[in-house]
């Protein structure tokens, strides 16, 4: 993952590692690439070739080894080779690819059931707390990623308060908390991406046939909930894993950066008055959703991890304002932390806090808090 | 404890004030439309809390709200209880159009009850008045609601903008009577005051205010 890193912070300086790709994989374009050359939202072309042959190289064993998965699709995947490797490195393929359909069909198989069991019953038969989360979910899903239009549609509509009802049936010591409809989504618009290819702003999802559809929203479930999994105690009562981020955050930023930590001190503001809403959500509603997936890489590459490296990612992303927030009173501050001015963000500035991150995971994992 | 913002902005009293209620009866909407005149198309519910600000004019005073907008849903509680800490308003909204959010405004009164400091002043809400068609909570039964309750209460619409402002108003002059009032007693006790534009941050009950005041 060091080596990783290094690999990751040369190429954002622009060093001949860039070079060195372009010429071995010239001709080995794809459609995702290609069709966005200059696009500083993606993955830049060359890099993105040259974690596609690494990639490959790892897929196309018989068995496929998931740590060396982790440690490439760490520095980004591919948008056409998302589906896979986040399926696979959250444990939702098996590491056996010969068994890869038969796990498929029967995991659908049981999406099928739970819809049945959980979704597709008489109100009449669901008690009161179910009836509740169901409302709660139908007042939130039409507020998911308003911009993105893709959400808005009705097919999408109905996919996400299905996935998000299951999982809170399936799931009762976490249930349904608000903000998880927007953790769902990078899930729903990398996996419908096998199926609509271009941009998503094309996808006419609401003509899609509803097998397909549910197939769809099988591998979402089933992979969200892998996911919640790993971070579960954010969203279980009173919420230990958010109160436990940002105790962690707070011991790290007096190390980190100890001039912005007092500064906040003396402002008077706490990391409790912002971060909630980073943790809650994985820090994905402070960044254009064009960089969520590629963030999603590198949470779903960390495995268990994620619960302490997210910390570290708000850390890099609080510090990286550290010199506009120094010169801010409270008021200042906590409006600019609420909005983050991060609407113009590119793929590299996201980089740049990834690797930061990961720098520090590296300096304090003996240490922690 | 102190409440956060500098004393030496260009106010003469600073009132922490907290919107709350059930999700989506527009708590983020009336906040938006009071501190920036503007109504959003496209908005995501609120995670937490958020923060937003506003001064106006009270008999010559100047007076700045900062206001705490919290996330309706229950399973937030826990979270956001955390942030009635110095609040001496509250903002407790309803959607008019949804009977379940009027019958849970007692939860939320328990929940300021025990969170909150006993003489924070509050107001009911019932928001989405231009929605006259859906109507499903009579203005007589939150009227009669808020005279058990020794609530004030307003309807508004953060949509059309009706009432926003008095809404805020309101609530802001109500606590600055009982503060200044404070202010004057403890004045009296104490035979010395705040001069002339000296800075008065509330940030504890109002019976302690007076004792609060000299923060700058």
């Amino acid at each position: 993952m060091w080596e990783n890193a290094r690999r990751l912070a040369a190429f954002v300086a622009g060093e001949d590692a860039v070079a060195e790709a372009k010429v071995r994989r010239e001709a080995a374009s794809t459609s995702t690439s290609a069709s966005a050359p200059v696009d500083s939202l993606a993955m830049p072309r060359e890099w993105s070739e040259r974690q596609r042959d690494k990639l490959l190289e790892i897929l196309n064993k018989s068995v496929v080894d998931i740590e060396k998965l982790q440690q490439i699709s760490w520095g980004g995947i591919p948008q056409d080779l998302r589906p896979i490797c986040w399926q696979l490195m959250l444990g939702y393929l098996p590491r056996q690819t010969s068994s890869w359909q038969d796990v498929v069909n029967c995991k659908r198989k049981a999406y099928r059931e739970l819809l049945k069991t959980h979704y597709e019953v008489s109100n009449s038969r669901k008690s009161e707390e179910e009836l509740g989360t169901l409302r709660q979910i139908a007042i939130d899903a039409p507020r998911t990623e308003p911009k993105v239009k893709l959400f808005g549609k009705s097919a999408l509509q109905r996919s996400l308060i299905r996935i998000l009802y299951i999982r809170a049936c399936t799931h009762p010591s976490s249930g349904y908390v608000q903000g998880l409809n927007d953790v769902l989504t990078p899930f729903l618009h990398v996996f419908l991406s096998r199926v609509f290819p271009g941009d998503m702003g094309t996808w006419d999802v609401d003509s899609i046939h509803d097998d397909k559809l549910i197939d769809i929203e099988g591998d979402c479930y089933w992979c969200f909930c892998k996911l919640m999994d790993r971070v579960e105690d954010m969203y279980t009562r009173e919420q230990p894993g958010i109160r436990r981020c940002v105790r962690e955050m707070e011991t790290l930023l007096k190390r980190i950066d100890g001039d912005l930590q007092s500064h906040m001190e003396k402002e008077g503001l706490e990391l409790l008055h912002f971060t909630v809403r980073w943790f809650n959500c994985l820090i994905m509603r402070e960044l254009p959703f064009a960089l969520v997936c590629r963030l999603w890489d590198t949470y779903i590459a960390e495995g268990d991890n994620i619960k302490s490296f997210v910390v570290f990612v708000a850390l890099a992303l609080l510090v990286s304002f550290s010199e506009k927030l120094q010169g801010m009173d409270f008021q200042g501050m906590i409006i600019m932390l609420q909005k983050l001015p991060t609407t113009g963000w590119t793929y590299k500035d996201l980089e740049l806090i990834l690797s930061e991150a990961f720098l520090w995971t590296q300096i304090f994992q003996d240490t922690k808090p | 404890m102190t409440i956060p913002g500098k004393p030496d902005d260009d106010f003469d009293y600073l009132f922490k004030v907290v919107l709350i209620g059930d999700s989506a009866v527009g708590k983020s909407q009336l906040l938006s439309r009071f501190t920036r005149n503007e109504f959003m198309l496209q908005s995501k519910s609120t995670i937490g809390v958020e923060f937003a600000t506003r001064s106006i004019q009270v008999d010559g005073k100047t007076i700045k709200a900062q206001i705490w907008d919290t996330a309706g849903q229950e399973r937030y509680r826990a979270i956001t209880s955390a942030y009635y800490r110095g609040a001496v308003g509250a903002l407790l909204v309803y959607d008019i159009t949804k009977q379940a959010t009027f019958d849970n405004v007692g939860r939320w009164l328990k929940e300021l009850r025990d969170h909150a400091d006993s003489n924070i002043v509050i107001m009911l809400v019932g928001n989405k008045s231009d929605l006259r068609h859906l109507r499903s909570v009579q203005a007589e039964d939150a009227k009669t609601f808020c005279e058990k309750e020794t609530l004030s209460f307003i309807e508004t619409s953060a949509l059309d903008a009706t009432n926003v402002e008095e809404a805020f108003e309101n609530i802001l002059t109500q606590i600055y009577k009982i503060v200044s009032q404070k202010t004057l007693q403890a004045d009296d006790a104490q035979a010395k005051g705040p001069g002339e534009g000296q800075t008065i941050v509330v940030t504890q009950p109002a019976e302690e205010g007076g004792k609060k005041k000299s923060c700058c």
